[in-house]
């Protein structure tokens, strides 16, 4: 788990990631924006799955029609995040961009990694080091992630139970 | 922080797995006059405070209620978060997807 990355304050909420996290999640945002728009990689498929279960044809209409809606929304919150991690503070869409972001690249991470399978166990870094560094990152944007639904939830209003 | 810091960790594999879609089953009758129901389904890698966060936000849910449906999402593999006319089901799913949770749509 990080040290506290986001903090509330009175123009939004404030950024501060250390330089090296800063760069590497740069780095890691140019790459998810590759993968998203090469469209190939099978764990892509996370991403538009069938949303009428039973009828194939109605879910790849579905996703005919907002399949491009979503991958331009996709892009522009990285746009958004990669505009923010100079620790400009964060409206409302902006935490919009941070957690959609973080939550796609830590999905796509747990998608390849089979982290929901039953036999599924942390890989190891004396015998797996590349998929070995690739979860120590998933589960550092799961601690960015968490920080930022934290603080981002204390902004919402009440809400209603029925 | 040694992963972010680590900026050579390639996000993709060389031999990527497929994605573990689950195929859950429905029982749906679709018929016109009847409303959708909006559901969404478990996944093993969103957060449970992020899903709550998502119940909140688009659906205007108290922090109880929305955490209610998530531990509903969590423990009995689905929870009906929404229901209405289908061009209002279709942009909940749409808003659940943007968000990357597995929303799919059901008629009553």
């Amino acid at each position: 788990m990080p040290g506290a990355r986001f903090r509330p304050g009175r123009d939004g909420i404030r950024v501060t990631l250390r330089d090296d996290e800063r760069a590497g999640l740069a780095a890691i945002l140019e790459q998810f924006r590759q993968l998203l728009l090469g469209g190939r990689d099978p764990s892509l498929l996370r991403f538009q799955p069938p949303v009428h279960i039973h009828d194939r044809e109605a879910s790849e209409e579905f996703w005919e029609m907002a399949g491009d809606s979503l991958l331009r929304h996709r892009l522009e919150a990285i746009d958004t995040v990669e505009a923010g991690l100079d620790g400009a503070p964060l409206d409302g869409e902006g935490v919009e961009a941070w957690m959609q972001t973080l939550n796609s690249v830590r999905l796509y991470l747990g998608n390849t990694l089979e982290v929901g399978a039953a036999t599924f166990n942390p890989p190891r870094e004396d015998d797996q080091p590349r998929e070995a560094a690739r979860y120590v990152l998933y589960e550092w944007l799961g601690g960015l992630l968490d920080q930022l639904v934290t603080v981002a939830a204390g902004t919402l209003p009440p809400g209603m139970d029925d | 922080m040694t992963a972010a810091s680590g900026i050579a960790v390639p996000l993709s594999m060389a031999s990527p797995v497929t994605a573990p879609v689950k195929d859950p089953v429905d029982q749906t009758d679709r018929r016109p006059d009847l409303p959708w129901k909006v559901i969404v389904l478990d996944d093993p890698v969103n957060l449970m405070s992020y899903v709550t966060y998502v119940f909140r936000k688009l659906f205007g849910y108290s922090h109880a209620k929305a955490h209610r449906l998530m531990m509903q999402v969590h423990t009995e593999g689905r929870a009906v978060v929404a229901s209405g006319q289908k061009e209002k089901a279709e942009f909940d799913v749409y808003r659940l997807h943007e968000h990357g949770l597995w929303a799919i749509l059901e008629q009553d």
